[in-house]
């Protein structure tokens, strides 16, 4: 055939294909291998205020947030005493009026919050409890595994088994790696929720806790046995404007290698002993948490657009799961240690991301394009480059854009464009420098 | 030549179609307004709008001042602007508001409707408020009175009243007009109410002060009914019992000897009253004294107090299940001179001509006059043709609490009804005639016969009043599952015992020491070497020789738990003719997947009874025996299956446990939360 025939062909072709959605590689994301943070997610809420079943129910629903890996342990819900009542409860009433006021009650009193919250993760021995978790311990016998390091770390199981068993360099260098890069970046988010109380300017909120409140039955159509409680013939409720303000606080689990080496050499076991099991339960107040700072959502209301009347629940999770993802992503601006590394998966046409307007994403974002090296054991990244979103083409991920219909939401990944470097490929990461 | 022309011509065509698939993106100038622009970034929509969405199907919403509108990718309104909110769109129509006033996302003051596709009112947007539709019907509200819209976008109950309740699972709704609002419970008090169906048509006209329903067990369950006596009837020592609050297990346990088969000589009535725990309810319960013990007959209620607490919202109350498909509607505030309605709405007995009425059976109704008194007045309407079975009333004498009354009153049933008169039992048709002879006790029919007893000797006899086995019994009792057709009747004879079927076949001989009722296809039965199975044609499942046998599911069953000396339950495999498992001290039958639910063995608890886990058939442990609540170890067992595991380690199970509970998120930030409720 002629030569230009076939390149009219081609190229046609090629277009329908491009318009098919079609990219030449492309990979899912989800199932790329790259190491995480993990996370440890608590709420603290003061559970007389309004809703205070319905957020827990709904923050307990909240997966972990997407790029880091779950670290979660059973306790996930604190109430607050009256006593240490954080000011948020105060000062949202005042929000719409003297702000400035409601800043300096929550400076003062919220402050103090975090004494508390050290406190707990002091006494209740959160830090060894999550070094425990990494190792898989089994409280009854004290036998350890390193399956989940393994798994988290993507190590070749049977080279590192090899290694550590020969003891080798090699072996060391691994355990380090995966103490820094794993095990140190092992977070706990503990997030305080404070419905924001309209009750001064509608007057239907009286009924609302008792619709609320009987969620639940609803659900299971035994509706005339919900336990609302009083009601008072009151009017129709609604949940629509439901506002959370959440304040996050982010702690990191302290762990160096004169840490891990110690655990190594008085704890890790790897079988049953029921002794050494109690040697470890009376030295786990040992492995300490700090913190390294906070963050408040602005408290900027849902829209429950796309969200059926049928679901008040998902009101709740939605203004909940918002305000927290843009805590998570408030965080990750400010605190490098807390940042989240993404795969590129796609490059042709376009160089493609699954990050977006969840994770902060602006037009004027900028990333750092890393390659991750192994040597000697150790996982390095070297940076190959940098890219910034393409405007227009930034992906609305957050929670329930779809339903909303926002603009944006239905892109699947966020298109970025080369500012500098060589080739990329699928696979590298890339990671938020602005 | 030919050629490069056809493939230049489906290059253009392709690029022609894929221009198709180019949409129009939403965009916002420095002035804060929107617009679209095409994909080359040209303009395609000025900037004309306060916010814009996404087209999907050729459409985007959009918004100008407060007010929402469509508009097609030439910038056409197809919907105008000009509606305070748009729903969404369901088979091409979308709930609308006009008006109104929006604060913070919550829209206040507005009228609601339905338009469709082209911005046609489907439903004017009149309306106060639209709920949400539940099985195609949604509450709707009008100048402060409700009615309901259906899915097909038709008002099948206009907004005229008061108030209105949620459809049932008979698609009837309660509706009242010119009520009131108690302020302390929110109840719809006052005014009338009746029941209308799906299609707005009467089932109960309006105008009773109290509707009610007869109430299955469920429901009053449910609703947490307690009794009390009333005494201003005499009531004996035993009744003394019923003045404190019982719970509805009570009036259950006694229900459920109602259909027991040892009946005295002796029946009263005596009424007390019912009041409901947590809503002041009444309800009126006819009592039949059977072998000194009171036996609820029949069960009455008002639920308009009751049911209207949620009066105005979605969740708004629905009635209850019933026994019995009939209404009883009253014009006095007690429910007393009760009047029935059917559930096609039919009238079947006027209001206000009986003091009390009891709970339709079979088509047919006791009333009474004269409650309480020396001459109560009993008799059973036919609701067919709404005459009186007897010609005459019967007479019972409710002041005497000593029961010398040898008067039976039962619910008809199968057409007919057992009653005794001048102390000798009778069966008698639904026009008051006699079709039996006389007997001393007359049981329940079951597959077409009943258990008849005269001088201490008992047979069956048919539908016909005919007696079809004869009395030559010294007992017989009918199978455990009395809705199982085909069933064996226990009879017991000089003392030892076997079974009939109900033609009066001897079909398991009559010579065992002990039995117990045919059940699942299975006789369990005890001879002298123990306890064993046989099925219905008198073949061997199990070998009688063990202190107990555990019910298996069918008689083909290959494994059966059975007692050991020790008084511990053992998994019987009747292929290998023997024991295959450890001793358990309480069981549950193996499920379809082999699992089967157990307590251990522990010598130091209350029966014996240890923790609870799963085993299965190889006898090995899944769950492990750490529960002490059967939810909580099925919830493990479930919890097992879902995360694909195939049994659980003492450390998961005891991980699960503490995921089971809510406990471990109780605590305050200042506890010191215990280790157990933490799963590292």
């Amino acid at each position: 055939m002629n030569r230009s025939y076939k390149n009219i062909i081609t190229t046609a072709l090629l277009i329908f294909a491009l318009a098919q959605g079609i990219s030449a590689k492309e990979l899912d994301s989800e199932a790329m291998d790259y190491r995480r943070s993990s996370i440890y997610s608590i709420l603290v809420t003061d559970t007389e205020q309004k809703f205070s079943k319905e957020i827990q129910e709904e923050f307990l629903k909240i997966p972990v947030p997407d790029k880091y890996n779950d670290m979660n342990l059973s306790v996930r819900v604190l109430g607050t005493n009256a006593g240490i009542a954080s000011a948020n409860a105060l000062s949202t009433s005042h929000l719409l009026g003297g702000e400035k006021l409601a800043m300096a009650v929550e400076k003062a009193v919220g402050g103090g919050l975090n004494g508390h919250i050290l406190n707990f993760l002091e006494t209740n021995k959160v830090g060894g409890r999550l070094v425990a978790k990494w190792f898989n311990r089994d409280f009854r016998t004290g036998r350890c595994d390193m399956e989940r390091i393994k798994d988290w770390g993507l190590y070749n199981a049977s080279e590192f088994d090899k290694e550590l068993a020969a003891k080798s360099a090699r072996g060391m260098a691994m355990l380090e790696d995966a103490g820094e890069d794993l095990i140190g970046n092992t977070f706990v988010l503990v997030n305080e929720i404070n419905y924001v109380d309209k009750s001064e300017r509608s007057k239907n909120w009286g009924a609302a806790l008792s619709v609320l409140g009987s969620i639940a039955e609803a659900y299971t159509g035994i509706d005339y046995l919900s336990e609302a409680g009083t009601l008072t013939g009151a009017m129709i409720t609604t949940i629509k404007g439901f506002r959370v303000k959440i304040r996050t606080r982010l702690y990191q689990l302290e762990w160096n290698d004169s840490i891990a080496m110690d655990f190594y050499r008085n704890y890790y076991q790897s079988y049953d002993d029921e002794a050494g099991a109690g040697k470890f339960d009376a030295a786990k107040g040992k492995y300490t948490l700090k913190y390294i700072g906070d963050v408040t959502s602005s408290g900027q209301k849902s829209s429950f657009l796309g969200i059926s009347e049928e679901r008040p629940d998902l009101m709740i999770r939605k203004a909940c799961q918002r305000a927290l993802d843009e805590n998570v992503a408030d965080l990750q601006k400010k605190y490098e240690q807390f940042k989240i590394k993404a795969p590129i998966v796609s490059v042709e046409p376009a160089i493609k991301v699954e990050i977006g307007l969840k994770e902060g994403i602006t037009e004027d974002s900028r990333f750092e394009v890393l390659e991750a090296q192994e040597k000697d054991g150790r996982v390095v990244y070297k940076r190959v480059g940098t890219v910034r979103p393409v405007k227009g083409k930034i992906w609305d991920n957050r929670f329930m854009a779809a339903e909303e219909m926002a603009y944006g939401a239905d892109f699947g990944a966020t298109t970025f464009k080369k500012e500098s470097g060589g080739d990329f490929y699928p696979g590298l990461l890339i990671r938020q420098i602005k | 030549m030919m050629y490069r022309k056809q493939v230049l011509l489906f290059a253009v065509a392709l690029f022609c179609s894929l221009s198709a698939f180019a949409e129009l993106m939403p965009d916002q100038n420095e002035k804060g307004k929107y617009g679209y622009l095409n994909e080359d970034g040209s303009v395609a929509i000025k900037y004309a709008y306060d916010d814009a969405t996404a087209f999907v199907d050729g459409r985007a919403k959009v918004r100008k001042g407060n007010k929402w509108g469509y508009i097609d990718e030439a910038g056409l309104e197809v919907i105008k602007i000009k509606y305070s909110e748009i729903g969404e769109w369901k088979n091409g129509v979308a709930k609308v508001a006009v008006g109104g006033k929006t604060e913070d996302g919550d829209l206040t003051g507005a009228k609601w409707g339905f338009i469709d596709q082209n911005g046609t009112d489907v439903i004017k947007p009149e309306y106060e408020r639209i709920g949400r539709f539940e099985d195609g019907m949604a509450l709707i509200e009008k100048g402060g009175k409700y009615g309901y819209l259906n899915d097909s976008y038709k008002i099948v109950i206009p907004c005229k009243y008061f108030s209105v309740g949620s459809f049932d699972d008979n698609g009837h709704v309660w509706v009242n007009e010119g009520g009131s609002i108690d302020k302390n419970t929110g109840a719809v008090k006052d005014g009338k109410f009746g029941v209308l169906d799906r299609m707005g048509r009467v089932i109960v006209p309006v105008g009773y002060k109290l509707i009610g329903k007869y109430l299955t067990d469920k429901a009053i369950d449910e609703f947490n009914l307690s009794l009390c006596t009333v005494d201003r009837y005499n009531v004996s020592a035993f009744e003394d019992a019923l003045r404190k609050e019982i719970s509805v297990k009570y009036v259950k346990m006694y229900s459920g000897s109602y259909r027991q088969l040892y009946f005295g000589n002796v029946a009263y009535y005596e009424v007390v009253r019912a009041v409901s725990n947590a809503r002041n309810h009444k309800t009126y319960n006819l009592y039949r004294k059977v072998m000194g013990e009171p036996v609820r007959h029949t069960a009455f209620r008002g639920f308009s107090e009751l049911m209207a607490k949620n009066y105005r919202f979605e969740l708004c109350s629905k009635l209850p299940e019933s026994e019995s498909p009939y209404y009883w509607v009253s014009e006095n505030d007690k429910g007393e001179k009760a009047g029935l309605y059917d559930f096609n709405g039919r009238l079947v007995l006027k209001p206000n001509e009986y003091q009390c009425v009891g709970k339709p059976s079979d088509g047919v109704v006791i009333v009474a006059d004269d409650f309480g008194k020396k001459k109560t007045k009993i008799n059973y309407i036919n609701l067919k043709t709404g005459a009186k079975v007897f010609q005459i009333d019967q007479e019972v004498n409710l002041q005497n609490d000593k029961g010398n009354f040898n008067d039976m009153f039962y619910d008809y049933d199968n057409g007919f009804i057992e009653l005794s008169v001048a102390g000798k039992c009778y069966l008698f048709d639904k026009n008051g005639q006699k079709v039996s002879d006389a007997y001393d006790i007359i049981g329940d029919f079951y597959d077409g016969k009943a258990i008849v007893g005269k001088d201490s000797k008992y047979g069956l006899i048919g539908l016909s009043g005919k007696v079809d086995v004869a009395l030559n019994y010294d007992m017989l009792w009918m199978p455990w599952e009395s809705d199982v057709p085909d069933g064996l009747i226990t009879a017991k004879k000089n003392g030892l015992y076997g079974y009939i079927d109900s033609s009066g076949t001897e079909v398991v001989p009559i010579k065992y020491r002990s039995v117990y009722h045919y059940s699942k296809g299975l006789c369990k039965v005890l001879d002298k070497g123990g306890w064993g199975l046989l099925d219905r044609n008198n073949n061997v499942v199990l070998d009688c020789k063990w202190k107990d046998v555990y019910y298996p599911e069918s008689k083909d069953v290959r494994y059966v738990w059975v007692m050991d000396t020790d008084s511990l339950y053992y998994n019987f495999d009747r292929e290998a003719g023997k024991i295959i498992s450890r001793g358990y001290a309480s069981v549950l039958n193996f499920n379809e997947q082999g699992v089967a639910r157990v307590n251990a063995y522990d010598p130091d608890a209350p029966n014996n009874l240890g923790r609870l886990g799963y085993i299965n058939l190889k006898d090995e442990v899944l769950v492990p025996f750490l529960f002490r609540r059967l939810k909580d170890v099925d919830e493990a067992y479930e919890k097992m299956l879902a995360d694909g595991k195939e049994r659980l380690d003492e450390t998961d199970a005891y991980r699960y446990s503490i995921y089971l509970g809510t406990e471990r998120n109780k605590y305050k930030l200042t506890d010191d939360i215990p280790s157990e409720l933490w799963d590292y």
